[in-house]
């Protein structure tokens, strides 16, 4: 991977974040079809498998896998990775509606989740895995190609740093959209605020699971979106539309409090059961931690 | 209801906009958030909407009944009491005493043909009406505070009560308010409730209302009593009224013309023409002309009636009705003699005619047709005062006077015969210091020095008033001049008390001519000049005849009769101690029939008494003496004239009486007679406004709480 110094004047490059999910790692549970030998099972069997270089050792490797005689010599762990291992395929598709702009002191939720999904692709990357991004709105999308050169990294950064949120929410479409459009299985990682037709979404998701796709929901939401932390009377604007609703929020506070968490809660439920790993982040959290733990344990499963 | 202070009524109801000027302020200030979660917003905001509203609905209704309370009840609103009223107003069990004044002055007629009195008696029954039935009430008039028509009674229905009140009459009387004060402060005494109340209907006349009130009322003040007083009163724009009916001659002899003065008052603004009276002289109506009268005065009219019968008659004077009747007669009573029995005691008989003491003081009261009777004895032995007692007795120059004959003639006086004394040389100055002097506690006037000569000049008739002499004022100053006595007795210090000197001797110094002394019933007139030509000429003078006759009539005139009284004055007569009435009765007017009479046993006799004076007009007693015999007596009771006095009391005197105490005055229609009920609300509004301040604050909070 290229020296983190080039890409520290970019708003999305956090290496604070970086670290501690590649230190994890990202890997899928399903068998993946990769173009190179990657750190993923591969669905394809009857392969002798060669040795091909050590990697260390992450809490949640098979350890099969362990080299004893590196560890006697060296008091450290280390696996041995093999040519047979194929390389994931990933797809990180970043919501850039206009919802994703509401801003608070922490920034906006884009700002947080085009931070997370760079970090994510430059951990994927690290892998040799290849990532590609998607981003999306009603008045527009940028794709970028599958790639897992180490230009990739560059690449997506300017596509961020390109995309202005704005529009509305149409994840359905989107994901209609890509489950036609990725030809093997790989990983598709949705970086929203999720605050769309929830049904119509989950239909859309089905259709990529179908296609044997992995998924990973990072619901990204800013606190105050839960909270409603505003005093006094408020006139809400919808920020993707021009509807106004004048209203004081200390009177219905805990009931829309209840109303969001029970949002979030049934996105988290869909997702379980239907077999999608999903992680709620705050903008105002520690994204890095989090994500971190939330992968260690996801590969722990 | 209505208000006391209406203007902040209404800037009340101008403030209670301000809540709502407020909240539609508040509207304006708020922030803008650009918003992601729209939906759930909406939904949250669409579920809790109704809710939202009735809150913030009921929070704003709150305050706006907040603003409109506080000015409402700053404002001191009024509400009919009874029903939601008196619900409202807070009654709380009270002990209530309810005065009805039906004094004399409350007869004043009224605009719709009735009287003010029947607008009182309205309002009396509206707050025996009203008043709750948990409520102690008395209730009970001026003229009978000792006899309640209700005490401490809890009225339930009122029908008995409301009948009694609607039999009632004005008095006669003149109320004497501290009195009745009194009387509250007894029926509070035994009251059973600390809330008190006093309810006076009045027509506010200013006549018996003085500084001893505000003793009485401190006790209110004190117990935190209210007072309410509903006014029945108007204006009495013309009053005219008999003021005095009097006797001016001293003695009222049958056949012979008696003198009375009558005197009319205008009490108005505007002139009274001639006035057509009717006098009744034993029940026989003659006319009376009273001369026209000035605004504001009054006019003195000469009477002359010649009674034919002796014994007591009865005169009534009757003006013209006009707006108060009740003060347009006034009663008397007058004990005609059939004659004045006069006994004269020579002290010096002489043969010869006008030579003796008593000659001419015989001729000048025998003259003219009056019937007196004189009779001369010749020494006071002679003197036969256990078988007839004369109107008056003369002693002319009676040297010594016996023990026994002092001791009667004291006797005598005290019971009402007159004692006339001329002095002259035999005249023993120790005997008559030491027995009828008696160091002043005697019937004699003065203590006699010595008679001594003295250069005099004249009379002088002293400006003492009811004086026998006062006549001689008429006469010419040379008349008076020429009395001029070469010889006085001189007197030393004057009897204790009622002595007077009626005319005085011009010499070197004044001295007394004529000394009077009431002792009793009766009266004793010294004369420091002999009755005959020995000291002076004066007995061959006119003038001696007119001064003679005058101090006979006096001296015969007994004290005012207590058969003359104000409404409100006791009755009584008073008999001979071995005289037990039997079947004794009273005659009064306004009521039907005889009733029974007290009668008292004291240590001088029998007295027959009667207290309920409270009606003017003639009264009777009778009764069976010992013998079988039916007697009466005779009594004329007349208002008070003080009771006419039309003046009405300003609230700012009504202050002054009741100092400290919480008083209300409530006013009466001229045609209306339900009462213009004010029962303040500003207790109960108070407690509403801080009742409401209190749940806004908590309601505020509540809504106001994170949900």
């Amino acid at each position: 991977m290229s020296d983190s110094s080039a890409y520290s004047n970019s708003p999305y490059f956090d290496p604070n974040m970086i670290g501690p999910i590649s230190a994890v790692g990202l890997r899928v549970r399903k068998p993946m079809e990769g173009s190179i030998s990657g750190l993923h099972r591969s669905p394809l069997h009857g392969v002798s498998p060669e040795f091909a270089d050590y990697r260390s050792y992450t809490p949640g490797d098979d350890l099969r896998n362990l080299d004893w005689r590196v560890y006697g010599r060296s008091d450290r762990f280390y696996i041995k990775r093999y040519e047979e291992e194929s390389n994931l395929r990933a797809y990180i598709v970043l919501d850039a509606s206009a919802s994703m702009n509401y801003e608070r002191e922490s920034g906006t939720k884009f700002r947080a989740g085009a931070t997370l999904a760079v970090s994510l692709a430059a951990t994927l990357l690290r892998q040799r895995d290849a990532v590609g991004l998607h981003t999306f709105n009603t008045t527009g999308e940028a794709h970028l190609r599958m790639s897992s050169s180490e230009s990739q990294l560059r690449k997506i950064l300017n596509v961020l740093e390109s995309v202005q949120p704005s529009g509305e929410t149409d994840l359905a479409r989107v994901m209609h959209s890509l489950a036609d459009q990725i030809p093997r299985r790989g990983l598709v990682i949705l970086i929203s605020d999720m605050l769309t037709d929830l049904d119509s979404l989950y239909d859309a998701m089905g259709k990529v699971l179908y296609g044997g796709h992995e998924m990973l929901i990072f619901h990204t939401l800013d606190r105050d979106e839960v909270e409603l932390p505003f005093k006094g009377s408020v006139l809400f604007r919808d920020i993707e539309g021009s509807e106004e609703l004048f209203a004081e929020p200390r009177a219905f506070r805990m009931a829309y409090k209840k109303a969001m968490e029970a949002f979030i809660g049934q996105v988290e439920q869909r997702c379980r059961a239907t077999g999608i790993d999903y992680i709620r982040l705050f903008t105002d959290e520690d994204t890095g931690h989090h994500v971190s733990h939330f992968l260690r344990e996801r590969h722990r499963q | 209801m209505t208000f006391l202070t209406p203007a902040l009524a209404w800037l009340g109801l101008a403030a209670a906009s301000i809540p709502i000027i407020i909240h539609l302020l508040n509207r304006r200030r708020f922030t803008r958030v650009d918003w992601a979660p729209m939906k759930y917003l909406k939904l949250t905001v669409q579920s809790n909407k109704r809710r939202l509203q009735i809150e913030q609905l009921l929070l704003l209704l709150l305050r706006v009944l907040a603003m409109l309370l506080l000015f409402a009840t700053v404002a001191r609103p009024m509400v009919s009491r009874g029903g939601f009223g008196s619900w409202l107003a807070g009654d709380q069990r009270k002990s209530q005493v309810i005065v009805i004044d039906d004094s004399m002055s409350m007869a004043q007629a009224s605009l719709d043909g009735g009287h003010i009195f029947d607008r009182a008696k309205s309002a009396a029954i509206e707050m025996v009406r009203r008043a709750n039935a948990s409520d102690q009430t008395t209730v009970f008039t001026t003229s009978h505070p000792e006899s309640p028509l209700a005490r401490q009674s809890q009225i339930d229905g009122a029908g008995d009560l409301v009948r009694s009140i609607s039999d009632l009459k004005p008095s006669h009387l003149m109320n004497q308010w501290a009195t009745t004060f009194e009387w509250v402060n007894d029926y509070f005494e035994s009251a059973a409730y600390p809330i008190r109340e006093v309810v006076l209907v009045t027509d506010l006349r200013s006549a018996g209302w003085n500084a001893e009130i505000a003793k009485r009322t401190e006790e209110w003040s004190e117990q935190q009593a209210t007072v309410t007083i509903v006014d029945v009163g108007r204006p009495l724009e013309s009053n005219q009224l008999v003021t005095e009916l009097r006797q001016i001659s001293p003695v009222a002899l049958a056949g012979s013309p008696t003198r009375f003065v009558a005197i009319v008052e205008n009490a108005s603004e505007e002139s009274v023409p001639e006035l057509k009276a009717t006098l009744f002289v034993s029940g026989t109506p003659q006319s009376i002309t009273v001369p026209p009268l000035d605004p504001n005065s009054r006019v003195e009219v000469p009477l002359r009636l010649l009674f034919s019968e002796p014994g007591r008659q009865r005169i009534r004077l009757e003006l013209p009705d006009d707006l108060l009747n009740e003060d347009n007669s006034r009663f008397l009573v007058v004990d005609v003699r059939s004659s004045l029995s006069i006994t004269m005691v020579d002290g010096d008989p002489r043969p010869t005619a006008f030579q003796s003491e008593t000659d001419f003081l015989a001729a000048s009261c025998s003259a003219g047709r009056a019937p007196w009777q004189v009779d001369v004895v010749r020494s006071a032995s002679e003197i036969r005062l256990d078988e007839s007692r004369p109107d008056v007795l003369v002693l002319a120059n009676v040297g010594t006077i016996e023990t026994d004959l002092a001791i009667q003639l004291e006797k005598l006086v005290r019971d009402g015969m007159g004692l006339v004394v001329y002095t002259g040389e035999l005249v023993d100055p120790k005997s008559y210091n030491d027995l009828l002097f008696k160091n002043g506690q005697g019937i004699l006037p003065a203590r006699l020095k010595e008679s001594a000569q003295d250069k005099i000049t004249g009379m002088i008739i002293e400006s003492v008033g009811n004086s026998p002499v006062e006549i001689l004022t008429q006469l010419s100053p040379e008349t008076l001049s020429r009395i001029k006595p070469h010889t006085i007795f001189g007197v030393a210090e004057f009897a204790a008390d009622s002595t007077r000197v009626l005319a005085s001797w011009k010499g070197t110094e004044l001295a007394p001519a004529l000394l009077e002394r009431s002792f009793g019933n009766g009266r004793v007139y010294l004369w420091t000049v002999s009755a005959d030509r020995d000291w002076s000429d004066w007995p061959q003078e006119p003038s001696f005849v007119l001064a003679t006759r005058q101090t006979m009539e006096f001296a015969a005139a007994q004290e005012p009769s207590r058969a003359n009284v104000t409404a409100g004055d006791l009755l009584q007569s008073r008999l001979q101690l071995a005289d037990f009435p039997t079947e004794a009765k009273a005659i009064a007017p306004g009521l039907e029939g005889a009733f029974d009479l007290s009668v008292d046993a004291t240590a001088t006799g029998p007295r027959l008494r009667y207290e309920n004076t409270r009606r003017s007009g003639f009264y009777q007693f009778t009764w069976t003496d010992r013998d079988g015999q039916l007697q009466s007596d005779d009594f004329a009771v007349s208002i008070d004239p003080r009771e006419s006095d039309a003046k009405r009391l300003t609230e700012e005197q009504l202050d002054t009486y009741l100092k400290d105490v919480d008083w209300q005055l409530l006013s009466i229609g001229a045609a209306d007679s339900n009462l213009d009920n004010q029962a303040e609300l500003w207790r109960t509004g108070a407690m509403i406004f801080l009742g409401l301040i209190g749940c806004e604050s908590l309601f505020a909070a509540w809504i106001g709480r994170e949900r």
